[in-house]
């Protein structure tokens, strides 16, 4: 689990440390930098799989973009030379990578659209330096190879700092869309278990609830899932050829089949075409939580799109339990503007962190951690929530409009 | 004390919030700083606080409640941020309770409260004391930054941006209506109460700060950059 993080230089991210949980949302005007912080952490993802380029950050659902839209762009007083990012696990492994792309003038090495490695530091738990390669080592080595990550082959399977390195390298950001999930429209980042963008969901209901009659703990999650729909009786994935389909719809091998609560016998059965979406998110986030193969540190763009408020709130709090007791603990950095997701959030568990993004008077992102025990502990009556306190301003992350 | 130093503002519109944070930028130079305009705002549908006075009489009631009888004690609101400006023209002072459809507390000090002007503290220095009185207090919490302009935020946009107009050279702080004066320019200088045309000028304003916070210029700037300045200061040797 990443417990400390640390970025310079990138976009409006000027300066920023973190020291984060097992579960983090990020609330803050829109702007403010939230999607920046996510997308950092996929650059240092790309660091440590060995190559920082438009394909690698794509893949982790990194915006492309072009040298100077990376680099912060503010008066020359605050102008960096180097995009520097670190990522500390819990363990006391720590992974660090200071990147360099030529600005205004790209030189050869650069036409090949990798970004430049200047310096690593992958320090192991024991303190031992695995890799360590700077601006004078530099020299011999190949600009747009990653040392650590060629340096992992040797390390032993579970070792910590492999460990730390497989949670980068699979580090990617989720940001599902309705017509992905329907099927619709093809998810260009398909992946097991799911799409960034919602692909491969039918698919991958049908291995969660094939591995939930396996494992007792994932079936009373899938029940805690079925609790989430309240118009749907139950859900499971079916051959595309076994279902009442327009012959319009696009056909994958499976769809996503519900049971409606309110039809009748014979005629209850909806598929994830004809669905509500929000069932659909459900499903996804539902995925990425329990699934064996979903990543072990993972973000949402955007959870609480095109979810019912109270809905939002009864998934986040759903979330956080499956995410601390389901698969060992997974870390996910979620972004949301859903005043009552904060609502589900579980206010006496130190892993579950809530921050609010601002940019400040020079316009870089600031991130603060509330203190929600203190929060909880100053209210002075329980009538205000976490998200009544957030939209009366008290929290910051609002826009002054 | 965070950093950047982070700033609650509670003021009538958001066209103060514009000004305020211009003055803000001037004054602590190139500190950085969050400010965050916690008021107005609510629901649209419910109208909870309203805007203006009005509302800025109703947050203050609700942050007293808040703090158990008190704005002092709404730790909820410093949990956050370091400091809060609370703002109100000085021309509320001209305003009986009834004029908002409010029915005054026992503890809401007395309105109208309006005295001659010259000087502008005759007014502003009773204003004060009432808006303290909506927040349960006597005196200025120890957090807390009172902005005053008399009469209102617009003398200090008038004199920043018009310094020549005749109602600067008269005393803005005392001229009873300084919006008046936006529209009254050459049309090429001419803005409107509105947040973009004073954002669009927000440097100006900045660059002007210093001016009209300048001992003799506008007395209720000066008190307002001197008593943040204190507020920051002892809040800064508390850290250490």
């Amino acid at each position: 689990m990443i417990r400390h993080l640390t970025i310079n230089g990138f976009k409006t991210l000027v300066k920023l440390e973190l020291e984060l949980g097992r579960m983090n949302v990020f609330v803050g005007a829109n702007g403010s930098g939230k999607s920046n912080l996510l997308e950092a952490v996929g650059i240092l993802g790309s660091a440590a799989f060995g190559r920082v380029d438009d394909e690698t950050l794509l893949r982790r659902g990194v915006r492309p973009g072009v040298p100077s839209l990376y680099k912060t762009a503010f008066p020359s007083k605050d102008k960096v030379s180097r995009l520097q990012f670190q990522a500390i696990s819990g363990a006391g492994v720590s992974y660090g990578v200071s990147l360099w792309n030529p600005i205004p003038h790209p030189d050869r090495a650069w036409s090949d659209y990798a970004w430049h490695f200047t310096s690593e530091l992958l320090i192991g738990a024991n303190r031992k330096v695995i890799v360590e390669r700077d601006e004078k080592s530099n020299g011999h080595l190949n600009p747009s190879q990653g040392l650590a990550a060629l340096k992992t082959v040797e390390l032993p399977p579970n070792a910590p700092t492999l460990r730390l390195m497989n949670q980068l390298r699979s580090y990617c950001i989720h940001s599902p869309n309705t017509p992905s999930l329907r099927g619709l429209t093809q998810d260009l980042q398909s992946r097991e278990p799911v799409g960034l963008a919602g692909g491969r969901l039918p698919e991958a209901v049908d291995e969660l609830l094939a591995t939930a009659r396996k494992r007792p703990e994932l079936a009373e999650a899938m029940e805690e899932v079925r609790d989430l729909l309240d118009w749907a009786a139950d859900f499971s994935a079916a051959p595309s050829v076994d279902v009442r389909l327009s012959p319009s719809a696009a056909r994958s091998r499976l769809v996503i089949q519900f049971v409606d609560r309110f039809m009748a016998d014979g005629q209850n059965t909806l598929t994830g075409y004809d669905a509500s979406e929000g069932a659909l998110y459900i499903l996804y986030f539902a995925v990425l939580a329990l699934h064996p193969k979903a990543p072990p540190c993972l973000a949402v763009d955007n959870l609480d799109q095109a979810l019912n408020p109270r809905l939002a709130q009864k998934l986040m709090s759903a979330i956080c339990s499956w995410t601390k007791r389901i698969n060992g603990g997974r870390q996910w950095l979620v972004t949301a503007h859903n005043p009552a997701l904060l609502d589900g959030l579980p206010l006496d568990d130190p892993e579950t962190r809530l921050f609010t993004v601002d940019r400040d008077s020079n316009g870089h992102t600031v991130i603060k951690r509330i203190d929600l025990e203190a929060a909880v502990r100053l209210r002075p009556n329980e009538d205000w929530t976490l998200s009544r306190m957030w939209m009366n301003g008290l929290l910051g992350g609002v826009p002054n409009v | 004390m965070s950093d950047p130093l982070r700033i609650a503002l509670v003021a009538e519109g958001p066209t103060d919030g514009v000004v305020i944070e211009s003055a803000l930028r001037a004054i602590l130079n190139e500190r950085p700083f969050v400010l965050n305009q916690i008021f107005p705002a609510g629901s649209a549908s419910f109208g909870e606080l309203g805007t203006g006075w009005i509302g800025v009489y109703r947050w203050c009631h609700q942050s007293a409640l808040r703090g158990g009888g008190g704005l002092a004690g709404d730790q909820l609101l410093f949990l956050q941020h370091d400091l809060l400006i609370l703002h109100l023209d000085a021309d509320v002072a001209g305003f009986q309770y009834a004029d908002g459809n409010l029915t005054p507390v026992a503890t809401d000090g007395v309105l109208p409260c309006a005295q001659p002007c010259p000087p502008p503290a005759a007014t502003t220095d009773r204003l004060r004391l009432v808006l303290l009185n909506w927040c349960g207090e006597l005196a200025t919490p120890s957090k807390v930054v009172l902005c005053t302009p008399s009469k209102s935020t617009e003398a200090w946009v008038v004199a920043s941006l018009f310094p020549q107009d005749a109602a600067t050279q008269q005393g803005i702080e005392c001229y009873s209506k300084p919006q008046s004066r936006l529209a009254q320019q050459p049309v090429a200088r001419r803005i409107r109460k509105k947040t973009s045309d004073y954002k669009n000028h927000a440097a100006e304003l900045q660059a002007a700060w210093p001016n009209l916070a300048a001992p003799g210029a506008l007395a209720e700037a000066q008190r307002f950059e001197d008593e943040f300045l204190q507020t920051v200061q002892i809040l800064d040797s508390l850290e250490i």
